[in-house]
């Protein structure tokens, strides 16, 4: 094989539609939680963090933080499993699940949340920039919120890509120094706080915004979490296809992004709890002092670099998937558009309506996904279906699985019944049951008798069909 | 195939599909990946538990 096919191999097996050889995956396990890690410790976390440690206090908000991203990426990381074992995408494998026109759908969806979520990521770069701007005395437009903040938000931005343009090698390479570093600091941060303030002090301080119902309060907070939990499913195959094995992609998945980022959304909730803001750039030096502070600064933007850099990555690989003769650099450009959003604070300020969103879209996507795979394709699908020109088995109706988005319409109509977050209102059962968590169940049951009532009742057909094709 | 690939992608799809399906795939996951998964969940429901039972205790 010469040597330009085998690198152009290579290109499309990192950066394209190719499904990844047992012998070409990079990640171990140690690698593969950095890199989850990474990923997980940036904005978001300390955000999310930050808001739960607004409502409610200490003890109730670690129990938030912990139940809210653990249990949701817990239920949907059997999904790792698929990716791995196929060396598919995320937007390749759902085609099993979705269909390919629904899958591309689905791909869209992602792509436009994605953009929210890079922006919240250089945004809080900005933010944490222009702090370290103003204790070193600099110009005084690149210490204001509105001109400074944008202009470093986007210079990380245009770093980020760069680094992203080179492939996950380099992001590998970025993410074993930079995560030991950050869960050091994050760690030093954790342990002075309770010395500093002392734990008794730090467990009993009142939150500075609490609900009138402290029920109300954690119900909300659970909601916020369960958003950051559910976020992660369009990207684990990204990640999973990469693993070495099966048990890396299926245990780090669920350590990386469900257990281990939680350190930083808990140091979030106690800074928020001691200082009075949940902005993780405001608390940092004043609960850290000069010195530490300014280390933890550097730590946000150096977080928030390594998780820029794998979402771009992330958006890229999965449009590739859908325009496969685009070169690489094509697909980073669709990531642009995430620093129009970056002009102003608007997107980063409505951070907790964002994550409410989220919730309900992969909540629901979530349900019907792991639905499928586990009760309907039981852990088996057709590789070359995937990749077939009218997906074989895969093709559905038109291309889509209805009975999968009836299931999600109606788990949206449950969500947004139990829960508005454009007005934070909350339905009846909202304090008792919250809403994405039972929205997962409740597409997941329904995609299940759907597809009991249509598939088992025209499976003569289906086999007939499936044989036929075979057989060609 | 569904995509139009250059040729030579697209002999390399094949091969690779060929290559999965004849079992050339990562190792599989072992039942104690699940019982380590579900063992720390139950420590993450039973935190959950015991502090919101606090918090409620509190309350009343």
């Amino acid at each position: 094989m010469s040597e330009s096919r085998e690198s152009s191999i290579q290109r499309e097996v990192y950066f394209g539609i190719l499904p990844v050889l047992r012998g070409e995956r990079p990640f171990g396990l140690w690698d593969f939680l950095l890199v989850q890690i990474g990923f997980g410790i940036a904005a978001w976390s300390f955000l999310v963090g930050g808001y739960t440690g607004f409502v409610l206090p200490a003890g109730s908000a670690v129990a938030a933080i912990l139940f809210g991203n653990a249990i949701p990426v817990f239920l949907i990381s059997v999904l790792a499993i698929l990716y791995n074992r196929y060396g598919v995408d995320t937007f390749i494998g759902a085609r099993a699940i979705l269909g390919p026109r629904g899958s591309n759908l689905f791909l869209l969806i992602f792509a436009i949340l994605n953009l929210g979520w890079i922006t919240i990521a250089c945004f809080m770069l900005g933010e944490s920039a222009i702090r370290v701007t103003a204790a070193f005395n600099g110009p005084e437009f690149l210490t204001s919120r509105t001109v400074g903040a944008p202009i470093f938000a986007i210079t990380a931005f245009i770093v980020a890509w760069l680094i992203a343009w080179q492939g996950p090698i380099a992001i590998r390479l970025f993410t074993r120094v930079g995560v030991p570093s950050m869960i050091l600091i994050i760690t030093g941060l954790i342990i002075y706080i309770f010395v500093a303030n002392g734990f008794s002090a730090v467990w009993a301080a009142k939150p500075p915004e609490p609900y009138d119902s402290p029920v109300r309060g954690l119900a909300s907070a659970i909601e916020w979490n369960v958003g950051l939990g559910f976020s992660w499913l369009p990207y684990i195959g990204q990640w999973a296809r990469l693993a070495r094995d099966e048990r890396t992609a299926l245990v780090g998945t669920y350590l990386g992004w469900g257990v281990l980022l939680n350190i930083a959304a808990i140091l979030g909730a106690l800074t928020a709890l001691l200082v009075g803001t949940y902005e993780p750039t405001e608390w940092m030096l004043q609960v850290g002092g000069p010195l530490f502070g300014l280390f933890g600064l550097f730590l946000l933007i150096l977080a928030n670099l390594t998780s820029a850099t794998v979402l771009i990555y992330s958006q890229s690989l999965s449009l590739k998937t859908l325009f496969p003769r685009w070169r690489w650099n094509w697909v980073l450009l669709t990531t642009v558009p995430a620093a129009l959003l970056m002009l102003t604070p608007t997107v980063y300020d409505s951070y907790t309506k964002f994550l409410s969103y989220v919730s309900f879209v992969m909540a629901a996507f979530g349900g019907v996904m792991v639905a499928d795979y586990v009760f309907v394709q039981r852990f088996h699908i057709s590789l070359r279906d995937l990749y077939e020109k009218h997906a074989g088995r895969y093709q559905y109706l038109a291309g889509v699985n209805w009975e999968a988005f009836v299931a999600i319409l109606l788990g949206a109509v449950f969500y947004f019944w139990t829960y508005d977050p454009a007005t934070d209102r909350a339905g009846p059962l909202f304090t008792y049951i919250t809403a994405g968590i039972p929205t997962f169940f409740l597409s997941a049951g329904v995609y299940l008798a759907l597809t009991f009532l249509t598939r088992r009742l025209s499976s003569p057909v289906q086999k007939a069909r499936e044989v036929a094709m075979e057989r060609s | 195939m569904r995509h139009e690939l250059d040729a030579a992608i697209q002999q390399e799809l094949e091969r690779r599909i060929q290559a999965i399906e004849n079992g050339e795939r990562p190792e599989p996951y072992q039942l104690q990946d699940w019982i380590l998964m579900w063992a720390v969940t139950a420590v993450v429901v039973f935190l959950f538990v015991a502090l919101t039972l606090n918090l409620l205790l509190h309350r009343a």
